[in-house]
């Protein structure tokens, strides 16, 4: 693997970690499988680009609307469920399948091209550093800043709040804690990083593309089982952080299967290469889990 | 101040360490990429390679190729934009919309060649078909659609208004809806759309159209097309005649249709690459619209389906067909 592609790899990774991040949020924290991300994703992208280039607006004021493009989407998915009594997958797919069409209104279109104009990386291109370098470490302090302040907000009051609702929304419910409100902002917070991730991705591929959510739900869920395996995540600061780690881990997971050509693998295997590669990192974690704790009972006789 | 610095000579570091690798002179590297495979898209990657043959450069021989197929995964497409990027091959050639725009993203220097993209304007690939400039050119492979309303005027000289069943959320689809109406309107006839988001609204999107046009398109759309036959069983009930933009439709039943060679465009990109290769700046290469070189077409009749359409093949175009299914 070159450098130029291991850099490739964290710059995609750290987007993904975003997206893992708000996968974290919704699947971990409260307890709600979200499907909207797959439409969100891409919603991110779109509206981004639309601003952009159909309007003119500065990229990182673009990248914040979509944000807020994308809090709406996750807030209406939640809303479904918690005012209509929706089962949450089903209201994750439903808004998810709405948003394909909204994003085609919205690009008019499937694909909106980003190539030639400013983005949010265009601020790093006079410091005299090559974008291949500069992006991921501008992406790594992102995550990581996005990281502390989920870190922080779920150290709060609110945060507690939504801790509780999605642990055991009974008892939240007994101390005052509106569990719906919780699974309103929660679920809306988690689509606005998807929806970020998106723009930054669309800006850095050089298009925003309806079918640029295929699979996001996937890989940010194999993101934080992975991370969580490899990091084992006892407090929220580990378990964001292994969040991270593991959204990385999963991009060079994939960029091991692009270079499996060797052992006499075809492009079509990527994605099997990629499944058994993660499997893989998941069942050693988990041997090795043991090993520590049959070390550690040993040494404690 | 001596963070900064450790900061600046650590980027300097990295950046000499990824300058490209080079490659031994007598052994010419191309990388080829596409987001899926489907059989147009293979075909097309075929040509490319057989085109480079017949000019000196045979894979394993004079020539090195990579190839990565992205699995339909936007982000594994990028990553791929990036391990091309680092490999430095001589040649990047992008497969489809999204796979060139994530290789143009990624380089600015390494030439890159993209072929069956409907649209490289609007992709923003290259500024102008002449002498595009920068580093980037190649192949459009918009379908002949001209030619396309022409064929059906053979079979149907009083045809006055043309049905066109689509996905919305496809580009090509919208792209060919537009270049359909600007034909349409040079022949005076009437484009009468359905829409299908999804396969399994086809069938309705079809039958919404029967009696109100003397004759239905069916693009090169994958959901749309993914319903073939079924909207001919509804071409044979009603008779109503169904012409294909994909020439694999005729047989599946279409009646008749005349479409790009996929094989022909691929050969067309294959010779650009060749051009480079041979030391020829990429961006003085003028990009192409594969339909416009008119030798780049085939044209399938499916005889026994169109005469259940109601239709008589005329015999001019029974003898012009490349292929006839009985």
């Amino acid at each position: 693997m070159s450098l130029y592609e291991f850099l490739g790899t964290l710059e995609t990774g750290f987007i993904f970690a975003i997206v893992a991040l708000g996968a974290y949020l919704t699947f971990k924290i409260l307890d709600f499988p979200d499907l909207t991300v797959e439409g969100s994703f891409p919603l991110g992208a779109a509206v981004c680009a639309t601003l952009i280039v159909g309007f003119g607006v500065n990229p990182w004021l673009a990248t914040l609307l979509a944000g807020g493009a994308g809090f709406a989407a996750g807030f209406v998915t939640a809303y479904l469920n918690v005012r209509f009594n929706i089962l949450h997958i089903l209201a994750g797919i439903l808004v998810g399948i709405a948003l394909y069409s909204l994003n085609l209104r919205i690009m008019t279109g499937p694909n909106k091209a980003l190539l030639g104009v400013e983005t949010v990386y265009s601020a790093f291109e006079g410091w005299g550093y090559p974008g291949y370098i500069v992006n991921p470490i501008f992406l790594g302090i992102l995550v990581l800043v996005i990281k502390l302040l989920i870190d922080l907000l779920l150290a709060t009051g609110l945060g507690i709040s939504m801790r509780a609702a999605g642990a055991n929304p009974a008892m939240a419910e007994a101390n005052g804690v509106n569990v719906g409100n919780m699974k309103l902002f929660g679920v809306g917070l988690a689509n606005f990083l998807t929806a970020v991730a998106g723009a930054l991705f669309a800006q850095i591929f050089g298009a925003a593309d309806a079918y640029m959510g295929i699979g996001v739900i996937i890989v940010g869920l194999a993101s934080v089982i992975v991370g969580m395996s490899v990091l084992p995540s006892d407090t929220i600061a580990r378990a964001t952080a292994a969040c991270i780690i593991g959204a990385v881990l999963y991009r060079l997971a994939v960029a091991a299967a692009l270079n499996a050509d060797f052992i006499g693998l075809q492009a079509s295997d990527v994605q099997m290469v990629t499944a058994v590669l993660v499997a893989v990192a998941l069942i050693v974690q988990q041997s090795g889990l043991s090993f520590l704790k049959i070390f550690k009972r040993r040494s404690n006789d | 101040m001596k963070v900064a610095t450790l900061i600046r000579a650590g980027m300097l570091a990295l950046a000499t360490a990824a300058a490209p690798v080079a490659h031994a002179a007598d052994m010419k590297t191309i990388a080829i990429s596409t987001i899926v495979e489907v059989p147009s898209l293979m075909d097309g990657k075929q040509g490319i390679i057989d085109a480079l043959a017949d000019r000196g450069y045979i894979e394993g021989e004079t020539l090195q190729i990579e190839y990565q197929n992205a699995n339909g995964s936007m982000p594994t497409q990028q990553q791929i934009a990036k391990k091309f990027v680092g490999n430095a091959p001589d040649v990047i050639v992008p497969i489809t919309t999204p796979t060139a725009q994530a290789m143009v993203a990624s380089t600015k220097d390494i030439p890159i060649v993209f072929v069956m993209v409907t649209d490289p304007l609007k992709a923003k690939l290259i500024e102008r078909y002449e002498q595009p400039g920068a580093n980037v050119t190649g192949v459009s492979d918009a379908a002949p659609i001209g030619q396309q309303l022409n064929l059906m005027l053979e079979f149907l000289p009083d045809m006055k208004t043309v049905g066109f069943v689509y996905n919305p959320g496809l580009d090509n689809a919208l792209a060919a809806l537009a270049v359909l109406k600007e034909e349409a309107e040079k022949r005076n006839l009437t484009v009468v759309e359905s829409a299908a988001p999804t396969t399994n609204e086809v069938i309705l999107a079809t039958k919404k159209l029967i009696g109100k046009v003397d004759a239905v398109y069916v693009p090169d759309d994958t959901t749309v097309v993914a319903a073939m036959e079924a909207i001919v069983k509804i071409g044979w009930d009603v008779k109503m005649p169904i012409f294909s933009g994909e020439t694999s439709g005729v047989e599946r039943g279409a009646a008749a249709s005349v479409g790009l060679n996929y094989y022909a465009v691929g050969r067309l990109a294959g010779d650009m690459v060749a051009d480079v290769l041979d030391g020829k700046p990429v961006g003085t290469i003028d990009a192409v619209i594969a339909k416009d070189l008119n030798d780049k077409f085939e044209t399938l009749i499916n005889k026994s389906s169109a005469e259940k359409m109601g239709l008589t093949v005329p015999q001019s175009t029974l003898d012009a067909a490349t292929k006839i299914f009985e």
